[in-house]
C-alpha cells in the first residue's frame, strides 16, 4: 500500500515489546511462569556454588516427616516413599530441565542458521550435500540415542544435553535455510552486491538479520518441547539417579504411589507442564509482538 | 548507429538457465535450457535513455541482471565504458562505481532491519570507501538531491511509503555517481501520482548528471515518456529497435504492433482496446515456437516464419526490425 | 433504473493503531446496464467499497449508512441474507485470478459448481436461503455425484454442454480439454477469464471487478476488458470496475467515480470527465497521465502525498496539496453537488 504514513518516532523496541506482553494475557502469564522457573534456576545454582541450602529441607534427607505425607504446612508439596521433602526436591531440580532447554535449543539454533543459510546462500553442491547430511541427522531417533550416549558415556544431565543437541538441530537448518532462500531473492541483495559486498558479509550483515525474527520465535516455542522430551529420558532413568531429585524420575519412582499417595507423582508431572506451557505462552507472546510490527 | 559516446554496447548476449534432469549422471535425458535471452544487441549512447519493452517472460528482467553482472552470462559479448566485461575476470567495484540499479518493487529494495541512511551508504561504503563522516555527508546530500528530508535518514523502510522508498533506492544508486542506471520497472508498483513524481525527477537527474538510463517496462507511455530509443523483446530476443517516436508511432513487427493497440490510451475518444485482437499466449521459454518465435500468434505468417528466425535489419534510418515481411507491416 | 444505491456509506476499520477511516459518507447511484468506473489511489476506498457492496468486510469493521440493492438495504441482512444476493445476484471477481480458483479441483469441477448452484437457486426460488450448497451436494436429492468430474463419474451431459458454451463465450481456446486442468496449468490470462466466466454464469446483475487486470500483461489485459464491454452486453450485466488507471476507465467505462483519500471527488460520464474536470485532485489525475515524451511535454506531477488515514487534516482532505484551495477548504468538508449533465463534484469551488 503506497500510504505516506507520517514517520514515527519509534519507541525503543524494548518498550513497545513489554508493552506488547502487557497487553496480551496469555504473554503475561506466560512471562511470569518462566520467569519464576528462571529465577528459581539461577538462584539454586548460585546457592550451590556457596553451598548454601536455600530449601526448607535437604532435599536428599530421608525421614524429614512420615512418609507419603500430605502436603501440609511444613511440608507443602508432602513427603515421598522414604519421607523426603517433595518440595525442597523440585526446587533442586529446576536448574536440569530449565538448562537443558536452554542449553539445547540454543545449540540446535546455532548449527541449524549456520547450516542453513550457507546451503541457502551457497546452493549447488554444497546445499545438496548440507541438506542431505540434515536430513540423516533428523532420522536418527532421539530415544536410541539418549539410550547409546547413556550406556556408554553415562547418565545424566550433561549426557543428556549432549544426546539432545546431537539431534535437535535439523529443523532449524531446515527453517532456517527456507527463510534464508527467501531473503537472498530480495532485491537489497542485489543492491549489496552492487556495492562490491562478498558473500560472507552479505551473510552477516543482511541474511542473519532477517532470518533472526522467524528464527527466535520458533526457538522460544521450542524450548517448552525439549523440557518435555528431557522430561520424558528422565523418567526413562537416563538422567539423574536417586536420590539425587529430577523431575522426571520423580514421576517414575513416585508413579506406583498414583492411587495411594497421588501428590507424589502428579506434583512433579504439573511442574512439568507449568513448565511447558509458559514456554510456549512466551513463545506465543513473542512472536506476536515481534510480528505485529 | 553512430559507434562514439557508447556507454553500453552488448553483442549477441546470452542467458540460458539450465533446466534439472535429476541426479542421475548417467541420464540419457537430453539437457534442456531456459532461453531467457537468446541473442541480444543492443546498444546505449551517453546521456540517453534506451527503454526496452516487452511482457512477462521477454527475459528483460534478465537481460538487465546479466548486463550488471548479477548473473553470469552465458555467451556473448558485455562492453561497458569502453571495456569488456564479460570475461569473469574483471573488478566488480570498478564497475559499480559506474553501474547501478534501480529495482522493480520498492519493498524489497531496502533491508528491512536497516536505516535508511545505511542502505544509501552501502554503496558509497562499499565502492568509494568514503570515511564515516563523509558517508553521513553524503547520504543527506543525495536524500535532498531526490527530494526528501535530510532526517529520513535515520527511519525504518517500513516508515516509509513506496514511493519513499522507491526515491531512496534512487538516492542509493546514484550516490557513488555512476554513469550508467538501469532502472527495472521502477514506477509499476506506484500509484499514478507518485509515478509522475518519480519519472520527473529521474528526467531531472538525467539532465543534472548526464546520465545514461537503460529502462525496462512493460508499460508503453513509461517508455515514451522517458526513453530516446526503444527496443522490443519477445520471448528472449528484440524484434525491434529504433527512436522512441518512430517505434510508437510507426511500429513494423507485428509483435509491437499489437503491443502498442493493447496499450490503453487515456482518451475515450479513441477506445483502441476494444480493436485490439491478439491471439494466444507466450511461448514457453524452455521449448520456443522454431524459426520466428511470434508465428503461431502474427497474422501475417508464412513458411518461412516457421523455419528460419529473422534478424534485424535495418527498414529506416535507425530504425530496426526483426521480421520477414515487413513490407506487409508497413502498408498497415 | 437504480439498481444500486449506497447513502452515505461510511466504513471504519478497528486496528492495533486505532480507527482507520476507510470510507466517509460515500454515496452514489448505479443504474442497470451500466459500466461504471471507481477510479482513485491507494488507500482511497476503492477496495472497501466493493467489499461493503458485496458483503464481504472484515470483522474489524464498523459501518454506518445503507446500500439499497433493487430496494432493500443489504446492510440490515446478516451473512445469512447476504448469501443469497453474493455470487448470485451480485458477483465479484479480483485481482489474483490464479488465486481465485481452489487449487485442488479442475476447472471443470469449479465451474460445474458453479452452473448448479444457479439451477439449484432457481428451482428452490424464494426459499434458497444458505441451503443451495447443501443441495449441490446431497446425491439423495438431485442425483449429482460429489465430485462432478471425478475420474468416471462424469458430469450430466447438459452442464458440461453449457460449461463449454460459457468458456466459448470468454474465449478461451479448446474449452473441453481446459474444463480437465488444474488451475496452476492456466496462466492469468486464462484464469481471469475463467472467472468472469464462473462469476457471469449465475446472471448477476452486478458484477464488481477489483483491479481484475492489474496482475496481467498489456495484450491480455486488453483482451480482457474487451471482453468485459462485450459481455455486458450479452447478458445484461451491470459492471463496477474498481482501478487506479485512468486509462483503462476511458478504455471501457461509461462513467467514473473519483475517489480520494476514502472520500467522493467526481462523479461523470467519462468524457465529460476528460473534457471538463472539476475536482482539483481529477485535474491534477489528469496532468499526471503520460501522454508525450519527455520533450514533448512537461509532466506536472500533484505536489505532496496522500495523507494518513489515522491522521486527516479537518476539512476537505485534498486541501493541502490543492493549487485552488481557499480558508473554507481547510476547515469545512464539502459535499457533493450536482451540475449539468449528472455531473457532480466535492468542492468548494462550484458552491456548498
Amino acid at each position: 500500500m503506497d500510504t505516506e504514513a507520517l514517520p514515527a518516532k519509534g519507541a525503543s523496541r524494548a518498550r513497545s515489546f513489554l508493552s506488547l506482553i502487557r497487553m496480551n494475557k496469555e504473554a503475561t502469564v506466560g512471562t511470569a511462569i518462566v520467569g519464576l522457573f528462571l529465577a528459581t534456576a539461577i538462584v539454586v545454582e548460585v546457592a550451590d556454588i556457596f553451598g548454601i541450602q536455600i530449601t526448607p529441607y535437604n532435599p536428599l534427607q530421608q525421614d524429614t516427616g512420615p512418609a507419603l505425607a500430605a502436603p501440609s504446612i511444613s511440608h507443602i508439596f508432602g513427603t515421598d516413599l522414604v519421607g523426603r521433602d517433595v518440595f525442597s526436591r523440585i526446587i533442586v531440580a529446576t536448574p536440569n530441565d530449565v538448562a537443558v532447554g536452554i542449553t539445547v535449543v540454543g545449540v540446535a539454533l546455532l548449527i541449524g542458521v549456520i547450516v542453513g543459510s550457507l546451503a541457502a546462500f551457497r546452493g549447488g553442491l554444497l546445499d545438496e550435500l548440507l541438506m542431505r547430511f540434515t536430513d540423516v541427522i533428523f532420522a536418527l531417533p532421539v530415544l536410541v540415542i539418549a539410550m547409546v550416549i547413556a550406556v556408554t558415556l553415562g547418565p545424566g544431565v550433561t549426557n543428556m544435553m549432549v544426546a539432545l543437541m546431537i539431534i535437535w538441530w535439523p529443523p532449524y537448518a531446515r527453517l532456517a535455510r527456507g527463510e534464508a532462500l527467501k531473503v537472498s531473492h530480495q532485491n537489497y541483495i542485489d543492491a549489496a552486491r552492487l556495492s562490491g559486498m562478498g558473500n560472507w558479509k552479505i551473510i552477516t550483515r543482511h541474511i542473519l538479520p532477517n532470518i533472526s525474527v522467524t528464527m527466535l520465535v520458533y526457538a522460544t516455542l521450542d524450548i517448552g518441547t525439549v523440557i518435555l522430551v528431557y522430561a520424558g529420558l528422565s523418567y526413562l532413568g537416563l538422567s539423574v539417579r536417586p536420590p539425587y531429585p529430577d523431575w522426571g524420575e520423580m514421576v517414575s519412582s513416585y508413579q506406583d504411589y498414583l492411587i495411594t499417595a497421588p501428590w507424589v507423582p502428579v506434583i512433579p508431572g504439573s511442574i512439568i507442564a507449568v513448565g511447558v506451557v509458559g514456554f510456549s505462552l512466551l513463545g506465543d507472546g513473542i512472536r506476536d509482538a515481534l510480528l505485529a510490527r | 548507429m553512430a559507434n562514439e559516446n557508447l556507454i553500453l554496447n552488448t553483442v549477441n548476449l546470452k542467458k540460458y538457465f539450465k533446466i534439472g534432469r535429476g541426479m542421475n549422471p548417467f541420464s540419457h535425458k537430453e539437457q534442456r535450457y531456459v532461453r531467457a535471452v537468446d541473442g541480444v544487441s543492443l546498444s546505449i549512447q551517453e546521456g540517453k535513455t534506451v527503454g526496452v519493452v516487452g511482457e512477462s517472460g521477454c527475459g528483460k528482467t534478465t537481460l538487465a541482471k546479466t548486463i550488471t553482472l548479477l548473473i553470469s552470462p552465458t555467451g556473448g559479448e558485455i562492453h561497458f565504458d569502453g571495456k569488456r566485461i564479460d570475461d569473469g575476470r574483471v573488478n566488480r567495484r570498478d564497475i559499480y562505481r559506474n553501474m547501478q540499479m534501480v529495482f522493480q518493487d520498492p519493498d524489497s529494495s531496502l533491508d528491512p532491519q536497516m536505516k535508511i541512511g545505511d542502505s544509501i551508504g552501502e554503496q558509497l561504503r562499499g565502492l568509494m570507501g568514503y570515511s564515516d563522516a563523509e558517508v553521513k555527508k553524503t547520504v543527506r546530500e543525495s536524500l535532498e538531491g531526490v527530494g526528501m528530508p535530510r532526517d529520513l535518514a535515520d527511519r525504518l523502510p517500513r516508515q516509509l511509503s513506496g514511493g519513499q522508498k522507491q526515491r531512496a533506492a534512487i538516492a542509493r544508486a546514484i550516490s557513488p555517481h555512476p554513469k550508467l542506471l538501469i532502472l527495472d520497472e521502477p514506477t509499476s508498483a506506484l500509484d499514478a501520482s507518485v509515478q509522475a513524481q518519480i519519472l520527473t525527477l529521474l528526467v531531472d537527474l538525467q539532465k543534472k548528471f548526464n546520465l545514461s538510463y537503460m529502462l525496462i517496462t512493460h508499460n508503453i507511455a513509461v517508455a515514451k515518456y522517458l526513453s530516446d530509443t526503444i527496443a522490443v523483446m519477445y520471448s528472449g530476443n528484440v524484434v525491434e529497435y529504433g527512436p522512441t517516436l518512430a517505434v510508437i508511432n510507426r511500429p513494423r513487427h507485428p509483435y509491437t504492433m499489437a503491443l502498442i493497440r493493447s496499450a490503453p490510451v487515456p482518451d475515450p475518444w479513441k477506445r483502441n482496446i476494444l480493436q485490439a485482437e491478439i491471439k494466444g499466449e507466450v511461448p514457453s521459454a524452455i521449448n520456443p515456437p522454431s524459426g520466428c518465435r511470434f508465428n503461431p500468434r502474427c497474422p501475417y505468417a508464412e513458411d518461412v516464419c516457421k523455419t528460419e528466425k529473422p534478424q534485424l535489419e535495418e527498414t529506416s534510418l535507425s530504425h530496426l526490425v526483426a521480421c520477414h515481411f515487413v513490407e506487409k507491416t508497413a502498408a498497415t | 433504473m437504480t439498481l444500486l444505491d449506497i447513502s452515505n456509506l461510511t466504513v471504519q476499520y478497528l486496528t492495533g493503531g486505532g480507527l482507520v477511516n476507510a470510507l466517509d459518507s460515500v454515496s452514489l447511484k448505479v443504474s442497470e446496464n451500466e459500466f461504471l468506473a471507481v477510479v482513485g489511489e491507494s488507500g482511497c476506498g476503492k477496495t472497501t467499497l466493493g467489499l461493503s457492496v458485496i458483503g464481504l468486510l472484515p470483522e474489524s469493521r464498523r459501518v454506518r449508512g445503507s446500500i439499497n440493492y433493487k430496494g432493500k438495504d443489504l446492510m440490515k441482512l446478516g451473512q445469512r441474507g447476504m448469501r443469497d444476493y453474493r455470487g448470485t445476484e451480485i458477483a465479484m471477481i479480483f485481482q489474483e485470478p490464479l488465486t481465485s480458483l481452489n487449487p485442488v479441483y479442475r476447472v471443470g469441477d469449479q465451474l460445474a459448481e458453479a452452473i448448479m448452484v444457479r439451477r439449484i437457486r432457481k428451482e428452490l426460488g424464494d426459499k434458497a436461503t444458505g441451503e443451495v450448497m447443501n443441495k449441490v451436494y446431497n446425491t439423495k436429492d438431485i442425483n449429482i455425484p460429489p465430485r462432478l468430474m471425478r475420474g468416471k463419474q462424469r458430469v450430466l451431459s447438459d452442464v458440461k454442454e453449457e460449461m463449454v458454451r460459457w468458456l466459448s463465450l470468454v474465449r478461451i481456446p479448446d474449452p473441453e480439454q481446459v474444463l480437465e486442468r488444474y488451475p496452476f496449468e492456466l496462466s492469468g490470462g486464462m484464469a481471469q477469464r475463467i472467472m468472469i466466466a464462473m462469476a457471469l454464469s449465475q446472471e448477476p446483475a452486478l458484477l464488481i471487478a477489483d483491479e481484475p487486470t492489474t496482475a496481467l500483461d498489456v495484450t491480455t489485459q486488453a483482451q480482457v476488458l474487451k471482453l468485459m464491454r462485450e459481455l455486458m452486453a450479452k447478458v445484461s450485466t451491470t459492471i463496477l470496475l474498481i482501478t487506479h488507471d485512468l486509462a483503462v476507465a476511458s478504455q471501457v467505462a461509461d462513467r467514473v467515480i473519483v475517489m480520494y483519500a476514502g472520500e467522493f471527488a467526481e462523479d461523470s460520464e467519462i468524457h465529460d470527465l476528460f473534457s471538463r474536470p472539476m475536482h482539483p485532485y481529477t485535474q491534477g489525475l489528469l496532468n499526471c497521465i503520460l501522454f508525450d515524451t519527455k520533450d514533448g511535454s512537461s509532466l506536472s506531477p500533484i505536489h505532496g502525498s496522500v495523507p494518513d488515514m489515522r491522521n486527516l487534516p479537518p476539512g476537505c482532505r485534498f486541501a493541502p496539496r490543492c493549487l485552488h484551495a481557499f480558508d473554507r477548504c481547510q476547515s469545512n468538508r464539502p459535499l457533493p453537488v450536482t451540475k449539468e449533465n449528472h455531473h457532480s463534484v466535492s468542492c468548494f469551488l462550484y458552491g456548498k
